[in-house]
């Protein structure tokens, strides 16, 4: 008997969850066991039938997914958002290394993230998910930043990253301590996904973290480690604009 | 058909004419309530209102091969304070019409099935 991978669809949009019901059905190891229209009966069916899969809509009328998880005391399955939505749901879904789809949902999407889920099971990552509902709570510099890298998952608060140093298609995130991380995401991935956290683009190779800057001097910033790194001309007013910002 | 694109509807129904019907008469069901909320929002020039009308309908007239609604979401994304009211407008008032358009297809498709 082959093991069947349960699945719960929650999305406000009835089209939405026939499309990707639809869709389900192309994979034989799925097996939709419950959709619902929004987020009350969503909570419902997933104490009543714990899924193995949560297909979430990130806005839905009555609660947001973020809110939905947030009420969960025992998260015990995985979660797929979906979304239409643009930068903030998408932010913070990558932030917290979850998954997501946009609509109305490429059947090749799907299919890579339904191969994404049954790779993490196999090596029983930490719940993302929980880690979303802290992280949204907790101030930026207390926030964990998730990453798959090779061996597994790194998961740091963003207080410890001095900064990142971008190589090509990597990046090495340096932390408090001295060590350091090399991960396979370019430096415009951390850029894009650290701006609101108080992270600026130094120059095209480095981007720091607020946190650990000691001093300013004319063309250069000295971090917390004492190294000094050089602020690229370019960007030298917009870092001034965001050095002088108030705290966010 | 002059705006639907039903290559999207084929693939996802595999020849099932009851599920290729489900879809259609969805259409029919949903959009127009959706409209009426977006010609509110137009209306109150609510920027906020249209962006969440957008987002909500965008997926099944991108399904349908409408993509204008599409474009206009990324705009409001991006120039949410900035996109000029008149040409938002336009842009809206040329949507709803392919929308009306597209609206009757679907009865001629849905004809041809039934």
């Amino acid at each position: 008997m082959s093991f069947k991978i349960s699945c719960l669809i929650i999305d406000d949009d009835p089209f939405i969850q026939d499309l990707l019901s639809d869709k389900l059905s192309f994979f034989n190891e799925i097996e939709v066991i419950g959709q619902a229209l929004n987020g009350r009966d969503g909570l419902k069916q997933i104490e009543d039938k714990r899924p193995d899969l949560v297909f979430l809509d990130v806005e839905m009328t009555d609660m947001t997914g973020f809110e939905l998880l947030s009420s969960i005391h025992d998260i015990h399955f995985k979660t797929i958002f979906i979304t239409s939505y643009g930068h903030y749901a998408i932010k913070a879904i990558r932030f917290n290394a979850l998954d997501y789809l946009l609509k109305p949902i490429d059947l090749e999407e799907l299919r890579n993230a339904i191969r994404r889920f049954k790779e993490q099971g196999e090596k029983e990552p930490s719940n993302k998910a929980r880690h979303l509902v802290n992280n949204l709570k907790r101030k930026a510099e207390d926030q964990l930043l998730i990453l798959k890298v090779q061996e597994g998952e790194f998961c740091k608060p963003l207080k410890d990253i001095i900064c990142i140093e971008g190589d090509r298609n990597y990046s090495r995130i340096k932390l408090v301590g001295g060590s350091a991380e090399l991960v396979a995401k370019t430096l415009s991935y951390f850029e894009e996904l650290l701006e609101d956290k108080d992270f600026f683009r130094i120059h095209k190779s480095t981007v720091i973290n607020r946190l650990h800057i000691s001093k300013v001097k004319n063309e250069f910033i000295v971090l917390s480690t004492g190294e000094e790194i050089a602020i690229s001309r370019r960007r030298k007013s917009d870092f001034i604009a965001w050095f002088n910002k108030d705290e966010v | 058909m002059l705006n639907l694109d039903l290559t999207n509807l084929e693939r996802i129904t595999r020849g099932n004419q009851s599920s290729l019907l489900k879809y259609l008469r969805q259409f029919k069901e949903l959009i127009p309530e959706r409209v009426s909320q977006l010609r509110q929002m137009i209306k109150e020039k609510d920027r906020k209102g249209i962006r969440q009308c957008l987002h909500k309908m965008s997926p099944q007239l991108e399904f349908f091969g409408v993509n204008d609604a599409v474009v206009l979401k990324h705009r409001l994304e991006l120039e949410y304070d900035s996109f000029p009211q008149e040409e938002m407008e336009a842009m809206l008032e040329q949507l709803l019409d392919k929308i009306d358009q597209s609206y009757l297809e679907i009865d001629k498709v849905i004809a041809k099935h039934v």
